[in-house]
């Protein structure tokens, strides 16, 4: 067992078999074997608050279904029942997502960082640059001759209608 | 620290995080992201996968110059799909294109062509590629794969052909693949194929086609742990199955359409694999016969004793014969935990029609499903053999 603590002091306590799905946490594991045990105790600062408890819930339920299992030999039926649950762990807004991105980053956990910006992808799909902006907030600080003419002008195959 | 009261939300994420979110999405909408603020202007140049298509955009060179002829060689590039169904691009304009991903340091390409021919050797000069995907239809005779020796980091390879015409030199092309680990075929059954590799580790291979008839496959592959194998519709031709795979621990098996006189290849393909861990075995018999034939097990034979064998699946359709069968087999698997039986029905239509066992439908029922053996093997072959009976009066209902 090892005990993760947060930004704002909360603990939580982790099967090591769990956390080891974050490679960060696998190395600093490995790094403290056979120390003591205050060793086991792993500072998660730089992650948002509500963050770890969400990203301990995915451990938990990628840990019952190893990735080995989930390739070779799993049936379609768990596979679809995992997609199903995979997509409504990452269907929140686009502020926990980027949370998400960032602690699964920091950790080094690929399955979730790249279930995450997949789902941003998703968000940002079939939207006009003006959507996007407003969904992520973006301030556009372009000119106005810049944002009229020179950068639909750099890649006018971007703007033709037949994307559509 | 992230707090979430920013108002720029994805600012707040570095760049190489953005480059990965805009590199899940196709070129061209990614590329819209330039007119979001200064620092999006080119963020998306920078995106390390690319999915270049001639089906969406009519304007494929334009796409393609800028986004790949004249990217900035400080971005690497890792992995590029490719899409050109048109004729309008120019003959050495899809090398050019490769030649430049090559210069990037491209590790994983897909290529899905109208005809991919002229291309391939500039595919295979890649020789940073670490996996590679081919599709494409073979529209002339004599089509003949060129040397792969240079692909000496290639780990992963699918290839899926839509052909009329089959394939030379396929074989010699994978030997030539001293990496190759995973290889997927989906290829037109030929008259013999022979898959001879050291490396392969797992292989699927589908075999479609009606017009020729597959009548000899070699599988010398010693270091094979994981085999998908799927058969087309033999039709009555006799076909031999030679498998070398002294490592395999698990097996997929599905053949369509067998033919009475196939009994020896599948005993044959059986006793070759009989010591995988895993077995799973779907068998559709060619309902035109008019006698069901035993088409598992060749009788009179020595059954192969299948002594690594924990878990086995059976997808059949479960007559007199193949009942026996089945239970013969079960007697010779003395580590088995667990087993699926699937009783599939087909249609007299050229469509296999499947279902399995519902409540109430057979007493075979409870055997339907999954569940672990343990102890109880003896008991369960009795019940097996007592509840035959009753299944054959089921069997007449359908």
């Amino acid at each position: 067992m090892i005990t993760l603590i947060s930004s704002d002091k909360r603990k939580f306590h982790v099967l090591e078999e769990v956390a080891n799905q974050s490679l960060t946490i696998r190395d600093v594991i490995e790094d403290r074997r056979g120390r003591r045990r205050a060793d086991r105790i792993i500072l998660v600062t730089n992650i948002n608050s509500k963050i770890p408890e969400k990203v301990i819930v995915y451990w938990l339920r990628h840990f019952l279904m190893p990735e080995e299992i989930a390739h070779a030999s799993m049936s379609h039926k768990k596979a679809e029942k995992l997609k199903k649950w995979e997509a409504k762990f990452f269907d929140t807004d686009i502020d926990t997502l980027n949370d998400l991105i960032l602690a699964a980053d920091s950790l080094d956990i690929p399955s979730l960082f790249d279930g995450a910006c997949e789902k941003v992808s998703d968000i940002l799909k079939n939207r006009s640059a003006e959507e996007v902006g407003e969904i992520s907030k973006i301030e556009n600080e372009f000119t106005h001759e810049e944002e009229e003419e020179e950068i639909p002008s750099e890649n006018a195959w971007v703007w033709r209608n037949e994307f559509a | 620290m992230v707090s979430c009261s920013q108002p720029d939300l994805l600012s707040t994420l570095p760049d190489e995080l953005l480059i990965t979110i805009l590199s899940f999405l196709p070129i061209h909408i990614a590329a819209r992201t330039s007119i979001l603020s200064r620092r999006f202007r080119h963020l998306w140049e920078a995106s390390p996968s690319l999915y270049l298509t001639t089906r969406s955009c009519s304007k494929f060179v334009d796409m393609a110059d800028r986004v790949l002829l004249h990217r900035n060689p400080s971005y690497p590039l890792l992995s590029l799909r490719l899409d050109y169904y048109a004729s309008l691009v120019q003959d050495l304009y899809v090398p050019s294109l490769l030649a430049k991903a090559h210069s990037l340091g491209l590790r994983h390409l897909t290529v899905d062509g109208l005809d991919i021919k002229p291309i391939l050797p500039s595919i295979f000069s890649i020789n940073s590629l670490q996996s590679l995907s081919l599709s494409f239809p073979v529209l002339t005779e004599n089509f003949i794969f060129p040397s792969g020796s240079t692909l000496t980091c290639l780990r992963s390879l699918s290839i899926e052909v839509r052909a009329i015409y089959p394939i030379d030199e396929l074989g010699r092309f994978i030997y030539d693949l001293c990496s190759l680990e995973d290889l997927n075929l989906q290829i037109h059954a030929d008259d013999t194929h022979i898959l001879c590799s050291n490396s392969i580790r797992k292989l699927k291979l589908i075999m479609f086609g009606r017009t020729v008839r597959l009548r000899n496959l070699w599988l010398l592959l010693p270091s094979l742990e994981s085999l998908y194998l799927e058969t087309p519709r033999l039709l009555s031709s006799v076909f031999h199955i030679d498998a070398d795979v002294p490592l395999l621990k698990k097996a997929v098996i599905s053949l369509a359409d067998v033919h009475a006189e196939d009994v020896n290849a599948v005993t044959r393909l059986l006793s070759s694999i009989s010591h995988v861990e895993e077995l799973s075995l779907r068998v559709v018999e060619l309902w035109s016969e008019k006698h069901l034939v035993p088409i598992l097990l060749e009788p009179g034979k020595d059954v192969p004793n299948f002594h690594n064998l924990k878990r086995l699946d059976v997808h059949l359709c479960i007559h007199e014969h193949s009942f026996e069968a089945v239970i013969i087999m079960l007697h010779n698997c003395p580590n088995l935990e667990s087993l699926k039986l699937v009783h599939e029905i087909h249609e007299f239509t050229t469509k296999v029609g499947r279902r399995q066992w519902k409540d109430g439908d057979s007493k075979l029922d409870p055997y339907c499903r999954n569940f672990h053996l343990g102890e109880n093997v003896k008991e369960f072959m009795k019940l097996l053999a007592k509840t035959s009976i009753n299944e054959r009066h089921a069997q007449q209902n359908y």
